[in-house]
């Protein structure tokens, strides 16, 4: 399966990657490369598995335990490493379609 | 000479402080001046490492790579993406680590977000082996394997998606070890390939590696693939020997194209392994051939997922624009060239359209090859194999030849792809330059790889 | 033919992938954690209080409950989307095929459920704080959300509101959900569909999002439908779109395209394994799940034999019909438990701000203070000022009528002297009376009250009344 320079661009958008002509010449060509690659998967037809084959083991469990240590609390406030920050805020610039007020 | 801490044993009440400070010294003169590997991205103050604790690990300094989260030091993952990103919390891994006493040394270079397997794609510059400065140290853990062969420290935590840990290990002569999938939490770790990534461990020998894998494994409520079974002591394992271990050598594993010094090296390493008591059989796991397109199919998709809260928005660098998406698409190029590759190609199998013939496939794939494990282990006890195709390469051999590199992982994908625990463990050298073996065990089955590799390493110190 | 996707915030104290509070309307940013931030190297735990209101949301529509089902992830890059994709549903849910009951425009309606799964929610993207941007407010992503999605059923706007009525009645009462509109704990979508009758084929789908209200949606599918007859009528064919409802303008604007090509690349979520459900849990819950909305109203009809309006506006809030049950167990007649909650507990509820479980006065008292009303103690309306003071001040309805004096006069002589007091001065209506105009007598036995205060007994003045005016 190849996948041409229009694929690319519009994966490209899809991943929120801007990519010059050069790169988006580079990147068709690289993943034509590498998919040509993955296509010997298809080879492998659609042989189904072993039912009893799971990835490690059939240990992966949901954990019960309640209340115990869960995830750090912000101790402190994302001001830290927040890239833009007012009255306690992450700002952004506004999506497209949306007007933010000018004066409030 | 390289600086060499020794290993303290526990309860030992000792002044740490002099040789602590003048090992940080010592690093940051030689990195920091012409003959710097570049292994380290940033070192730690003396003043901020805890005081000094007793515990398994009191004292002893370890590098740790920068996609696992400290509080001290930035995080970088080896992308301008994070530059100078200080995380607000520190992983689990870390957490254990210096409850044991340890003390982290400071953060090494890897391969951008661990996509690689040089450490080129760093965009700190690359690592250079210390066995050879032309060479690359392997990847993506390639500045911790880097800072344990050079001397900088005796053990480091590296992460190990695609062979990340064990490769750069074979490459730089020391150990590294990737734990059964679940057993050290990835709370903390900065993902990459969720399903693969596990935080692995880098020694100047089979027992410091096991000794840190132990300290640091667990259950940890915080990662809900991590798994509730108990620890064996691993460092106990290092010296149980292999009487009467079976140990399986997997055919496709032993191509035509292995080098005939690189063979000579491992048939070398089959044999101390029987003087010492194991006994040797091939198997057959037939799904190998597939393993690197699966292992690419999955781990990009997983990849480009995981990736997508690097947008500028509540953390990291952002790169200012006019509007959102300008904003987005600006902030995102400070995504390397490799890192961009795997989104893109993760994004693709993802797409609609796309999604069961790619990412569908691989995942059938995925349980072929393990299931091909599972039936290999019904036979014997562990597997051994090269843990790479040939030794380090040249700077710049393979990194404009995505496929090229990709190849590089064909031996260690697997393990990763079936969760199964691998060891790396050097068994000479080709032309001078360090050749590791590999030794895969079923799951939950560190002990009997940590058993086997220490046999191998004390054959050869017998030589010495 | 419409079909509806209703999102319900539940009411869990945790977030549903990390231990911060879900709450409403505290400081931007301050209920957030690595976790529901995004930051790199967090990872998600499953909050098991979610499922349980989850189930018991799935189960009280009759739904087939899935013991394994998968999370999957569901990428799209929105500033209030923390991880560059949302842990929801997708191919396997939690629960699929129920249906639920309501009373429509044209009688007993019943609406299937195509499914209930989990996800959670994103954060707020906000515009008009910080000039010239948006602003970001975190606390409200990874709250637990269910996702309910009927099968177009439905034909006619009316019918909508009714639906979601009953739907959030529902929730309310198996306690999955506040329900409360103003803190966006439900929002719905609306799918609909137009087709000629006696033509098969069915139109293109029309998608109405961001209406805020119940009655917001049916004037919103009207407007639509209205629309779209008059496009089907002069020859023209309906296209597929995304429409968004302007409350304030109450009008549909489209949706500008590139928001619509979502190509949300859904897999399954590897940091979490599926999520079982056993049979033991199912059965608990189903076990637990208390008297549906429709089953109480019919049963408050037929063993209390309240009249329609008065068990529907019981049952409406299982915390009122809770009260009422609690009031006909101390053995208070049904009729009057039923006038006392509607009437003055509702009152001062409204007043207060409360519901039926925070409201300070207890059945107890109310019973204490309806038995003082039929021994005579304290006529109806005091009694009304006693519940205030109740509430307000707290005692107990006795030493209250003793303390402002609010007993009822009952002695004979002072009543006779009100009652020729009332009607010496409005000899009027006495001789309307007399005339015929036997209501009238009610205005009397109010002048009567005036002249004492509140303090007569209005029963008995209303004899002395009827004696006096029969008598001359």
């Amino acid at each position: 399966m190849s996948i041409s320079a229009e694929d690319v661009k519009r994966i490209g958008e899809l991943a929120r990657l801007h990519l010059d002509t050069d790169e988006l010449e580079r990147l068709t060509s690289d993943l034509n490369a590498i998919l040509q690659h993955v296509d010997s998967l298809r080879n492998l037809g659609s042989t189904k598995p072993p039912e009893d084959s799971l990835q490690s083991g059939s240990e992966l469990q949901p954990d019960p335990q309640e209340g115990v240590e869960g995830p750090d609390k912000l101790l402190e406030t994302p001001v830290d490493f927040a890239p833009e920050w007012q009255e306690g805020f992450f700002i952004v610039p506004a999506p497209p379609g949306v007007n933010p007020s000018e004066d409030l | 000479m390289s600086l060499r801490n020794e290993v303290l044993s526990s309860y030992e009440i000792l002044d740490v402080r002099g040789s602590v400070v003048r090992s940080l010294d010592h690093i940051k003169e030689l990195e920091g001046g012409q003959e710097s590997l570049n292994a380290f991205l940033a070192i730690a103050d003396p003043e901020d490492l805890e005081p000094y604790d007793r515990g398994p690990l009191a004292g002893v300094m370890v590098a740790l790579k920068d996609n696992i989260c400290t509080k001290v030091l930035p995080t970088t993952c080896g992308s301008s993406m994070l530059k100078g990103y200080r995380s607000p919390y520190e992983a689990t891994a870390v957490k254990r680590l210096r409850r044991a006493g340890g003390l982290i040394a400071g953060k090494t270079n890897l391969d951008e977000f661990g996509m690689g397997s040089s450490t080129e794609n760093s965009a700190f510059g690359p690592t250079l082996n210390p066995v050879d400065r032309s060479l690359v140290p392997g990847g993506s853990s390639g500045g911790s394997a880097a800072a344990v062969a050079a001397g900088y420290v005796r053990m480091a935590l590296g992460s190990d998606t695609g062979g990340s840990v064990r490769q750069p290990a074979a490459f730089c002569g020391v150990v590294g070890i990737k734990p059964t999938y679940g057993r050290v939490s990835r709370y903390g770790l900065i993902a990459f390939a969720s399903s693969l990534d596990q935080i692995g461990t880098i020694g100047a020998t089979v027992r410091e590696a096991s000794l840190l894998l132990e300290i640091v494994s667990g259950h940890d409520a915080r990662d809900s693939t991590s798994v509730q079974k108990p620890v064996p002591s691993f460092k106990d394992a290092v010296a149980q020997g292999v009487k009467g271990m079976v140990i399986g050598i997997p055919t496709e594993y032993f191509p035509e194209q292995l080098d005939p010094p690189v063979r000579a090296l491992l048939d070398e390493a089959c044999e101390r392994l029987i003087d010492a008591g194991a006994e040797v059989r091939p198997v057959s796991l037939p799904h190998t051939e597939f393993a690197i397109p699966c292992y690419y199919v999955l781990a990009t998709a997983e990849a480009s997922s995981n990736l997508a809260r690097y947008d500028g928005v509540r953390f990291g660098v952002r790169v200012p624009a006019e509007g959102l998406e300008r904003m987005y698409e600006g902030t995102r190029g400070n995504f390397g060239a490799e890192v961009k590759r795997r989104v893109m190609l993760g994004t693709y199998v993802l797409s609609s359209g796309y999604y069961d013939a790619y990412y569908g496939t691989a995942q059938r794939t995925r349980a072929s090859i393990a299931h091909d494990f599972k039936t290999a282990f019904n036979e014997v006890d562990v597997l051994f194999t090269p843990t790479s195709p040939t030794p380090a390469f040249p700077l710049g051999e393979r990194v404009l030849d995505p496929v090229a590199m990709y190849l590089s992982d064909v031996f260690t994908v697997t393990a990763n792809l079936a969760g199964i625990p691998g060891i790396s463990v050097p068994i000479g050298a080709v032309g001078g330059l360090p050749l590791g073996a590999q030794l895969l065990g079923p799951w939950w089955g560190e002990n009997h790889i940590i058993a086997a590799a220490g046999a191998l390493e004390a054959s050869y110190e017998e030589d010495i | 033919m419409i079909g509806l996707e209703v999102h319900v915030r539940l009411k869990t104290e945790h977030k549903l992938f990390c231990n911060d509070r879900a709450v409403f309307g505290s400081e931007p940013n301050t209920s957030i954690c690595p976790v529901c931030m995004g930051l790199p190297g967090a990872l998600p735990v499953l909050n098991p209080e979610a499922v349980n209101l989850a189930l018991r949301t799935a189960l009280a529509f009759g739904c087939t409950i899935h013991f394994e089902s998968i999370w999957a992830r569901k990428s799209y890059f929105y500033p209030d989307l923390p991880k560059g994709y949302q842990i929801t549903q997708f191919e396997h849910p939690l629960a699929t095929k129920g249906s639920v009951m309501f009373s429509g425009s044209e009688g007993d309606t019943s609406v299937s459920i195509r499914r209930v799964h989990m996800e959670e929610d994103a954060g707020k993207l906000l515009h008009d704080r910080v000039p010239r941007a948006s602003a970001i407010d975190l606390n409200r992503a990874g709250t637990a959300l269910v996702e309910i999605v009927t099968e177009p059923d439905l034909r006619i706007p009316a019918d909508v509101r009714l639906f979601l009525g009953e739907l959030k009645q529902i929730l309310e009462y198996v306690g999955a959900s506040n329900c409360n509109m103003e803190e966006g704990d439900l929002r719905v979508d609306a799918n609909i569909s137009l087709r000629r009758s006696g033509s098969l084929p069915l139109g293109n789908k029309t998608e109405i999002k961001n209406v805020n209200s119940f009655s917001g949606v049916e004037r919103a599918l009207s407007l639509e439908i209205s629309r779209q007859i008059a496009t089907l009528d002069s020859g023209n064919t309906v296209g597929q779109q995304t429409l968004l409802w302007d409350d304030h303008r109450e009008e549909l604007r489209e949706m500008r395209s590139k928001e619509e090509s979502h190509d949300y690349r859904y897999f399954p979520e590897p940091d979490l394994s599926p999520l079982e459900v056993t049979h033991e849990q199912v059965a608990a819950v189903t076990e637990s799940l208390p008297e549906l909305p429709r089953e109480r109203c019919s049963r408050f009809k037929n063993v209390y034999e309240l009249k329609d309006y008065d068990a529907e506006v019981l049952t409406q809030s299982a915390a009122n019909a809770d009260y009422f049950e609690e009031l006909v167990g101390i053995e208070i007649d049904p009729k009057v438990a039923a006038k006392w909650v509607t009437g003055p507990l509702q009152a001062l509820m409204n007043e207060r701000r409360e519901d039926a479980r925070t409201v300070p006065v207890r059945p107890a008292e109310i019973a204490a203070l309806i038995g003082l009303i039929e021994r005579g103690v304290v006529s109806e309306s005091a009694a009304k000022s006693v519940l205030v003071i109740l509430a307000q001040e707290g005692g107990n309805p006795s030493d209250i009528i003793e303390e402002r004096g609010l007993r009822q006069e009952r002695d004979i002589g002072q009543l006779t002297s009100w009652v020729t007091e009332a009607l010496a001065k409005h000899s009027e209506e006495v001789a309307r009376y007399r005339g015929g105009e036997s209501r009238i007598l009610g205005y009397l036995v109010g002048q009567v009250m005036n002249s004492s205060g509140g303090a007569a007994d209005p029963r008995l003045a209303r004899d002395l009344l009827i004696k006096q005016l029969s008598n001359e």
